[in-house]
C-alpha cells in the first residue's frame, strides 16, 4: 500500500516540476497578452493583472506601426525558405545518387563553409552588396540568407536521400524519368516532415534575424520586423499596451505556422532531422 | 547506392552539374568572397571606401600586441594537438612541453609582477606548502577504482590553488598560472596510463590544454594588445560558463517528462513546451528587457519571494557595494538592510556590477524547446522494462539518469555543447539590441564581435574590424578542432 502511495507522490511530484517550469515558460506571453490591453492609467496602477475594459483599439493602432514591418519579413522569410528548399534539394540530391569527377571538391567546398563564422565576413559582405548596389533591397536579404541557409540543409537532405531506397530510382529511370523529374516526383513528396522542420528552424532564425537587416536596410518602410520592433522599443516616451499589441501581432504568424505545420514539425524532430 | 560516372561519361552526363551549379556560385560569391576579401582588407588601413593604405601586421599588433609571442604560442599550441593522441616519443615530448611548459614560460613572462606589495618572505613558504599538499592529494586520491576522481581532483586542486595564492595577494593571472603549474607537475609524475586508471591520459591532455590557455590568457593581459577585446573575452568565457549550467534543465526536463507514466499527460507536455516557443525571439527578449526595468516584474518576484534581501544581505556582509553605499551598509543592523531590500528597485540592466548577472538570468528557466523535443526523441527508445529492471535492482532516480538516460542523450548534448560555445563566441546581436553599440554601462558588455561590429560600423576602421573578425575565425578554427580531436562523437 505505501509503496503505491509512494509512487503517486513521485508522479506528482513530476507533474509539479513541469508545470513549474511551463509556467515560467509561458510568462513572458502571459505578460505581453496581458498588458495589449491596457491604457495608461490600468498600466500604472496594476501592470501585470488582467485589467477590464480591454482595450482592443490598441492593437488597431499597433497594427498601423507594425503591418508594413510585417509583410516585409513574411515576405524575404518565405521565399528564402522557399528558394533555399529549391536550391537544397536539388544540390543534395546531385551529392546523394551521383559520383561524379570533382564531387569531393564540390562537398568539401560545402563541407568547409560550416565552419566559417558568419562574424568575420560581416563587413566585406557589407561592401560587397554595396557594390552590387543592392543596399536597402529585399534582394540582399535573400542572397544571404539562401546562402547560408542551404549549407546546413544540403547535409541533412543529403543522408535523407541517401536512405531513400534505390529500386524507386531505378523504376522511375527505366519509364524515362530525367533526374531533374526524379527529385520532383520521388524525393519531394517523400521529404514532407525533414523540409518543414528544416524550413521552420531556417524561417525562426530569419525572423528574428537582426545584424543583416539593420546594416543592409535604410528605409523606415523598408525594415524586418525585428529591426522595427527594436526601434519602436527604443522610443523614449512609450505607450506600453500598444507596444505589446505591436508584439503579439508580430507572434502571429508564427503560430499560423505552427498550426499547419506542428504535427510535421514534431515528427521531423523525432524522425532525426536535425541530428546533425 | 551512388552511382558512379567517370571522366569519360562526363560528355553525356555534364548536365548534372546544374544541380549543384546555383548554390556553389551563391557560396562562392557570398561567403568566399567575403571571406578572402576579410583576409586581404586585414593588412590595411581601410574605412570600407576610398582610403585604403597598406600597414602590414599592424592591425593585428593593435588588437594582440607583441606577435613573437603569439606566433610561438600558436605553433606550439598547433603541434602539441596534432600529436596528443599518437604513442609516438615526439608526441610524447610536446605533451611535456606544452602541459608544463606553457605555464612555464608563462610564469617567465610574468615574472615582474613577483613579489606583489605586501607579502613577506615568510608567506612565500606558502606556496611551496601547497605546492607539496596539492602533489601529495593527487598520489592519495589516484587508485584503481577511481575512474572520474581523477577529473575531479584535477579541477578542485586547481581552484583551490588559485584562490589561495589569490588570497595570499598574488596577481590574478599570476596566481592561476601557478596553480597550472603545480596541478600539471602533479599530474605529469603521476604513473603512466594503465588499463586501470584509463583516466590519466585524458587528464594530461585537459592539463595541457589548461596550459596554452593560461599562456593565451598572461598573454592578452601582458603583451598590451586592445584591452576592450580581452576584457570581452572575458565575457564570454562568463558567459560560456553560465550555458554550460542552462542547458542542465532542457535534459532534466525531458528526462522528467518521459519519465510520466500516463502517456496522455506526456503527449499534452510536449504540445505545450511548443507554445512559447511561438513567441519569436526578438519578442522575448525586448520583454524580458521589459522584464529588468527597476519598476519591473524581476525586481517584483525578487522583492516578494526574498532573495532580494538575501543578495542585500550578502552585498552588505561582503561589502561589495553593489546596492548599497560601503560605508553605509557597514552600519546598518540586518533588520534595517531588510527594511531596504524591501524597497529596492536596483536597475539591472543600468548598474556596471549587475548587467552580466542579469544578462545571464536572461531567459529563466532556460528550456530550448528544440532542445526537450530533441533530446525526448531520443529518450523515447527506452523500454519500460528497462525502468522496471532497474527498480529491482533499487537504482535510484539520479542513478537511473546516469546509467540510463544520459547515455542516450549524449551524442545530443556535446553536439549542443560544442554549438553553444561556437555560438557564444559569435554573440553579439543581443548584446546591440539592448545596450546599443557602446557595450552597455561602462563598456562591461563589449563582447569581441561588438568591438567587431564598432569598430566597421561606427568608428569607421574596416581594415581593423576584418582582423578582429579574423582572430574570431581562427579561434572557433581552433576550438572546433579541439573538438575533433578529444570530444569524439560516436554515432
Amino acid at each position: 500500500m505505501s509503496m503505491r502511495r509512494k509512487e503517486i507522490l513521485a508522479e506528482v511530484w513530476k507533474h509539479l516540476f513541469i508545470l513549474f517550469i511551463l509556467s515560467m515558460a509561458f510568462l513572458p506571453l502571459y505578460v505581453m497578452l496581458v498588458i495589449s490591453g491596457k491604457d495608461g492609467a490600468q498600466f500604472v496602477a496594476s501592470p501585470f493583472k488582467l485589467t477590464f475594459p480591454f482595450h482592443w483599439s490598441n492593437y488597431t493602432q499597433a497594427w498601423d506601426m507594425v503591418s508594413a514591418y510585417v509583410f516585409n519579413t513574411i515576405f524575404v522569410c518565405v521565399t528564402s525558405v522557399l528558394l533555399t528548399f529549391v536550391l537544397s534539394l536539388n544540390a543534395a540530391f546531385f551529392f546523394a545518387r551521383y559520383r561524379m569527377p570533382g564531387h569531393k571538391f564540390l562537398w568539401y567546398f560545402f563541407l568547409v563553409l560550416m565552419l566559417m563564422p558568419g562574424v568575420a565576413n560581416l563587413v566585406p559582405l557589407f561592401m560587397l552588396l554595396k557594390n552590387m548596389s543592392l543596399l536597402n533591397t529585399f534582394y540582399a536579404l535573400m542572397v544571404v540568407y539562401v546562402t547560408g541557409g542551404q549549407v546546413v540543409q544540403i547535409f541533412i537532405l543529403r543522408n535523407f536521400i541517401e536512405e531513400i531506397p534505390q529500386d524507386l530510382f531505378d523504376a522511375a529511370e527505366v519509364d524515362g524519368a530525367s533526374p531533374f523529374k526524379q527529385v520532383y516526383h520521388i524525393v519531394l513528396p517523400m521529404s514532407g516532415s525533414v523540409l518543414s522542420t528544416l524550413g521552420i528552424l531556417q524561417f525562426i532564425g530569419l525572423w528574428n534575424d537582426y545584424i543583416l537587416p539593420l546594416i543592409v536596410m535604410r528605409d523606415d518602410s523598408m525594415l524586418t520586423l525585428a529591426v522595427g520592433l527594436v526601434r519602436m522599443d527604443g522610443e523614449y516616451v512609450k505607450d506600453w499596451g500598444a507596444l505589446m499589441a505591436g508584439f503579439t501581432i508580430a507572434s502571429i504568424p508564427m503560430v499560423l505556422i505552427f498550426l499547419f505545420t506542428m504535427r510535421l514539425f514534431v515528427k521531423g524532430l523525432a524522425a532525426g532531422a536535425v541530428k546533425g | 547506392m551512388a552511382k558512379d560516372i567517370s571522366l569519360k561519361q562526363v560528355a553525356t552526363y555534364w548536365p548534372l552539374y546544374f544541380f549543384v551549379l546555383p548554390s556553389a556560385l551563391l557560396v562562392a560569391t557570398f561567403s568566399y568572397f567575403p571571406a578572402a576579401s576579410a583576409i586581404y582588407h586585414s593588412v590595411f588601413r581601410w574605412n570600407g571606401n576610398y582610403i585604403k593604405i597598406f600597414i602590414g601586421t599592424s592591425n593585428f599588433q593593435k588588437s594582440l600586441g607583441t606577435p613573437a609571442y603569439w606566433v610561438i604560442t600558436l605553433l606550439l599550441t598547433m603541434i602539441m594537438i596534432y600529436n596528443s593522441q599518437k604513442p609516438t616519443l615526439f608526441a610524447k615530448v610536446t605533451k611535456w612541453i606544452c602541459g608544463l611548459g606553457f605555464p612555464l614560460v608563462n610564469l617567465v613572462v610574468l615574472s615582474r609582477l613577483y613579489p606583489p606589495t605586501g607579502l613577506t618572505p615568510a608567506a612565500m613558504l606558502i606556496p611551496g606548502i601547497t605546492w607539496v599538499g596539492l602533489w601529495l592529494f593527487f598520489r592519495w586520491r589516484m587508485d584503481a577504482d577511481s575512474e572520474y576522481k581523477g577529473v575531479l581532483n584535477f579541477t578542485i586542486s586547481f581552484l583551490g590553488g588559485a584562490s589561495l595564492f589569490m588570497a595570499l595577494g598574488l596577481n590574478d593571472v599570476l596566481a592561476w598560472s601557478l596553480s597550472t603549474f603545480m596541478v600539471g607537475l602533479g599530474v605529469w609524475f603521476l604513473p603512466p596510463r594503465t588499463e586501470k586508471v584509463p583516466m590519466l591520459d585524458g587528464m594530461r591532455i585537459s592539463q595541457a590544454l589548461a596550459g596554452v590557455g593560461m599562456m593565451v590568457w598572461s598573454l592578452a593581459q601582458n603583451a598590451g594588445g586592445e584591452v576592450a577585446l580581452w576584457s570581452g573575452f572575458g565575457v564570454i568565457a562568463a558567459l560560456v560558463l553560465a550555458n554550460l549550467l542552462k542547458m542542465v534543465p532542457s535534459i532534466v526536463t525531458a528526462v522528467v517528462i518521459n519519465r510520466l507514466k500516463s502517456e496522455a499527460s506526456n503527449y499534452w507536455y510536449r504540445v505545450l513546451f511548443v507554445v512559447p516557443m511561438i513567441i519569436p525571439g526578438m519578442v522575448g527578449l525586448l520583454i524580458w528587457k521589459f522584464f529588468f526595468e527597476s519598476t519591473g516584474l524581476f525586481n517584483l518576484i525578487l522583492r516578494e519571494t526574498g532573495i532580494m534581501h538575501l543578495l542585500y544581505l550578502f552585498d552588505a556582509k561582503t561589502g561589495n557595494g553593489v546596492f548599497l553605499d560601503k560605508a553605509q551598509a557597514a552600519a546598518m543592523s540586518t533588520s534595517e538592510i531588510f527594511a531596504a531590500a524591501s524597497e529596492a528597485t536596483p536597475a539591472w540592466l543600468g548598474n556596471p556590477d549587475l548587467v552580466l548577472p542579469a544578462f545571464i538570468v536572461w531567459g529563466f528557466p532556460w528550456v530550448g524547446v528544440v532542445g526537450v523535443l530533441i533530446y525526448l526523441a531520443g529518450l523515447q527508445s527506452i523500454d519500460s522494462s528497462v525502468y522496471e529492471a532497474a527498480d529491482l535492482d533499487g537504482v535510484g532516480a539520479v542513478g537511473k539518469f546516469l546509467n540510463i538516460e544520459l547515455p542516450l542523450i549524449l551524442t545530443q548534448v556535446r553536439i549542443n555543447l560544442v554549438l553553444l560555445i561556437i555560438g557564444t563566441l559569435q554573440m553579439y546581436g543581443q548584446v546591440l539590441i539592448l545596450f546599443g553599440d557602446g557595450g552597455g554601462p561602462n563598456g562591461r558588455m563589449m563582447v569581441p564581435g561588438l568591438l567587431m561590429y564598432r569598430s566597421a560600423f561606427v568608428e569607421g576602421y574596416a581594415g581593423y574590424a576584418c582582423a578582429i573578425g579574423l582572430i574570431l575565425f581562427f579561434l572557433i578554427l581552433v576550438l572546433t578542432e579541439i573538438n575533433n580531436r578529444f570530444v569524439r562523437v560516436e554515432k
